[in-house]
């Protein structure tokens, strides 16, 4: 075959040799090692007794990648996680959706997911408690209680074979939400914790999907928090659950509300983990600004980025 | 005015390239990460195409394949993805401005080519039930329409983390008397036979060859040799901006 | 995606009250942070790119051709990703953006010979938009046209015999050419949203949904030229007092005159 050569990017030029030497030591040991990236079609094992995961194929006994990423190994298992992509939805993940249609005896719920999430009507709690059982009427007025751009908060029940999930909301964190402000930023840089409901300085809460969408709002006493029983809670749960109305929001609020927007949007733009302790120290961080417009500056979200990291070490 | 010579007898082409040389190459991946899931561009020579990356995602009407289906889920497959390409020639790309409408057919025809190519490519069968849209924006022509297309798309689908098995790169290939030339620019592909091929990865797996004008069987074999080496040195270099941005993007999220 | 009611109704009450509180914080009259570039099209007269910080992006290119006078001056076409040609949108950008700068150009500026004038392609391409469209196409085309540059005749005498011959001879040499905006400016056409009693300039997306309607005012020379009101929500309820289109007025004067100095900066510095 003839030989080709051709200019490119100067810059570029060192990168050409992957180094061939690295590679080969480290596949002396089976499987390419450390942060390395690996990228569609490159081996990255030639020994059969891995599994294979996601992110990989396999010709023969050789496992190569699909994607452009780093490896990760549990156990024996062998996959590589892409640098970038869509929210895959793991069971118990707490998400944030929207309502995108409306069906006989579900909903479909937009995740930011390769597919829709499907939230049946058997998952979602009804007015009248948890003993209540779904009636016919009940299907017909399915858009009494969600309907087509309506938020909640869920719990993924099941995934299935084909990787879409199905939610649930039978606890009272979880449901319609209101009194606050929706905005999204890439499930990858969302820090998984147990808590998805942080009570944040300032009166407001932050509600996190691990999907990356986000709802901040009005810090409210949640239902729960009444000290009552929540099985007779759950029981005495009214229609207000699927109510639209807003309560009052004072313009401070509304002020705090769209600080700690800014602050995670600056998260963001550093593409800095967000977790509740970055969240508070880039609200903290973002007190040099005293107008929280002046946040949206590329400059100044470079700044409560980097100052939110050094809070925290 | 005299004719510019394709091929001197010094062995330069037009631009002073050799005849196995490939013209300057540009391309940058996560070039539009607020409005897609991958997207990347690419300059070969004067040759400009962006392309974007949504999905994998629900399908939904508005996207389909040029919003002129049907306004139902009916075309999301059960058992892989469904692909659409969409390009869009913009009316400065040439050198004389010309309004091509959105349903030309040799537009739309690319499109279907550039489809099947990546249906192959892309692992599909792990995103059924969804959607990928592929849209390629043509800034600038100086020949090699098709290949730049065929390697914007494949950096940005890599960049949307879609399990693909390798690189889809591509080439094209001319003949000129009895020299092959590698790599043609608009004046070249106006005056000779060539072809574009495209390969899966540095293998010799052909996944797209297209000849379009009349060339001797005897001088197929060295064009699609010289072509295929063309398509390997392209990944390459694409493979080497794919790292690059990769380890930036580790350097910086790890800091 | 519609908004829940909720979201609206937040939305919406943040936007009204007094003092208004938007999204992310912004004064009223404050625009987002934007990238933007000219020249980026070796192959056109004229072209730029800019880039708003939600991902909408335009990039238009400008061709100056060589066509027997009488025709139209200036032709305004757009393709916006995702829509179907002719859609009510992008017909209406290309209306406004097409009147705008047909009005604002001086007529002697294309003209080649008694024969022979230039007429002016400005064509965009709207990648993606998640705010209303309008302001970033006329930004562009603003950037693009300022950068756009003839190339100058060699046949200097306009005689009829010469035209007879056949197409005027331009220089070859693109140093030689001139620029199109050398003792003008193209105009700006900008777009505000009107919530109660306030005004905003570069609404977002979810700003222009949950606003009572838009205003767009057409600014050239120093001055506003032309105002209109804009349909910005799929309801039909668009009222606006006279006292909120004043201060639109107003507010828009203000912002275009900065946006137009910023723009200048841009292409002075490629």
């Amino acid at each position: 075959m003839p030989d080709v050569s051709g200019s490119s990017d100067e810059e570029d030029e060192g990168l050409f040799s992957l180094d061939p030497e690295a590679d080969g030591e480290a596949r002396i040991t089976g499987v390419v090692k450390g942060k390395h990236i690996v990228t569609p079609g490159e081996l990255v094992t030639s020994d059969s007794t891995w599994m294979r995961g996601h992110g990989t194929y396999s010709v023969g006994t050789s496992t190569y990648s699909s994607v452009a990423g780093t490896i990760t190994r549990v156990n024996k298992l062998l996959s590589v996680t892409p640098l970038r992509g869509r929210y895959v939805p793991e069971v118990g993940d707490h998400v944030i959706g929207r309502i995108i249609d409306v069906g006989t005896r579900s909903w479909h719920v937009d995740i930011g997911a390769k597919q829709a999430a499907v939230l049946m009507l058997g998952s979602v709690n009804l007015p009248g408690g948890v003993q209540r059982r779904k009636s016919e009427s009940d299907e017909l007025q399915m858009r009494v209680f969600l309907k087509e751009g309506d938020l909640l908060n869920a719990e993924v029940q099941a995934v299935f074979t084909d990787g879409a999930a199905s939610l649930h909301t039978r606890s009272l964190s979880y449901g319609k939400l209101r009194n606050g402000y929706f905005f999204s930023i890439p499930s990858s840089l969302i820090i998984r914790s147990k808590i998805h409901t942080i009570e944040l300085p300032g009166g407001v809460d932050l509600v996190m999907g691990v999907n990356g969408y986000l709802w901040l709002r009005k810090h409210t006493q949640q239902l729960g928090e009444q000290g009552v029983s929540i099985t007779r809670l759950a029981e005495e749960a009214g229609w207000e659950i699927y109510s639209d109305e807003n309560e009052y929001i004072a313009p401070s609020i509304r002020e705090t509300i769209a600080r700690y927007a800014n602050a995670i949007k600056a998260l963001e733009y550093g593409e800095v983990g967000v977790s509740e302790a970055r969240v508070i120290a880039a609200y903290e961080a973002s007190k040099e600004y005293k107008g929280v417009g002046d946040m949206v500056e590329n400059d100044a979200k470079r700044r409560i980025a980097q100052q939110a990291l050094v809070f925290i070490q | 005015m005299s004719r510019p010579e394709i091929y001197s007898p010094e062995g330069l082409r037009i631009d002073g390239r050799r005849w196995n040389e490939v013209r300057h190459i540009k391309c940058a991946i996560n070039t539009h990460p607020a409005s897609s899931d991958g997207s990347s561009i690419i300059e070969q020579g004067n040759t400009k195409v962006m392309c974007n990356v949504v999905g994998p995602a629900e399908p939904t009407s508005s996207s389909g394949g040029g919003g002129a289906k049907s306004n139902t889920n009916s075309f999301a497959n059960e058992n892989k993805v469904t692909l659409s390409v969409k390009a869009t020639v913009a009316p400065f790309s040439t050198i004389d401005r010309r309004k091509r409408s959105g349903n030309d057919s040799r537009i739309q025809e690319m499109c279907l080519t550039i489809q099947h190519i990546f249906e192959e490519a892309v692992m599909g069968h792990l995103q059924p039930r969804s959607q990928i849209v592929i849209s390629l924006y043509i800034l600038a022509q100086d020949g090699g329409m098709l290949q730049a297309c065929i390697n914007a798309a494949s950096l940005a689908l890599i960049d949307a983390g879609i399990p693909m098995y390798d690189y889809v790169c591509a080439c094209t290939a001319g003949m000129h008397d009895t020299e092959v030339l590698l790599d043609l620019n608009r004046l070249e592909e106006n005056d000779m036979p060539f072809l574009t091929m495209a390969t899966l990865g540095a293998t010799r797996k052909v996944s797209l060859m297209q000849l379009e004008t009349r060339v001797g069987v005897d001088k197929l074999e060295p064009m699609m040799a010289a072509a295929m080496s063309g398509c390997h040195y392209l990944r390459q270099i694409m493979d080497a901006q794919v790292r690059k941005h990769g380890k930036n993007r580790l350097a910086r999220v790890g800091a | 995606m519609p908004l829940s009611i909720a979201e609206e109704n937040y939305l919406s009450t943040s936007l009204s009250q007094k003092p208004p509180c938007r999204p992310d914080g912004r004064d009223p009259h404050t625009f987002r942070p934007l990238d933007a570039a000219a020249g980026i099209l070796p192959a056109t007269n004229g072209s730029a790119r800019i880039r708003l910080c939600d991902g909408g992006e335009c990039i238009v290119g400008v061709k100056a051709e060589v066509e027997v006078c009488g025709g139209k001056p200036v032709e305004v076409q757009c393709d916006i990703a995702g829509q179907l040609n002719n859609s009510p949108l992008q017909s209406f950008l290309c209306t406004t953006l097409e009147s705008a700068v047909r009005n604002a150009l001086p007529p002697s500026h294309l003209s080649i010979s008694n024969k022979y004038t230039y007429k002016l392609y400005i064509d965009g391409i709207i990648l993606d938009h998640v705010s209303h469209p309008l302001t970033l196409l006329s930004m562009t085309i603003f950037l693009a046209l300022l950068n756009t540059r003839l190339p100058t005749l060699i046949t200097e005498d306009n005689t009829d015999e010469n035209d007879e011959i056949g197409l005027p001879q331009f220089e070859s040499d693109w140093q030689q050419s001139r620029l199109l905006c050398d003792d003008w400016l193209p105009p700006l056409v900008q777009l505000a949203v009107v919530a109660g009693r306030n005004v905003f300039v570069d609404p977002t997306g979810e700003e222009a949904a949950v606003s009572d309607g838009g205003i767009l005012a057409i600014w050239h020379q120093s001055k506003v030229v032309g105002l209109r009101t804009v349909n910005t929500r799929d309801s039909s309820r668009q009222v606006f007092n006279v006292k909120s289109v004043a201060t639109a007025v107003d507010v828009l004067t203000q912002t275009s005159r900065e946006v137009e100095n910023a723009l200048r900066k841009v292409v002075a510095s490629t």
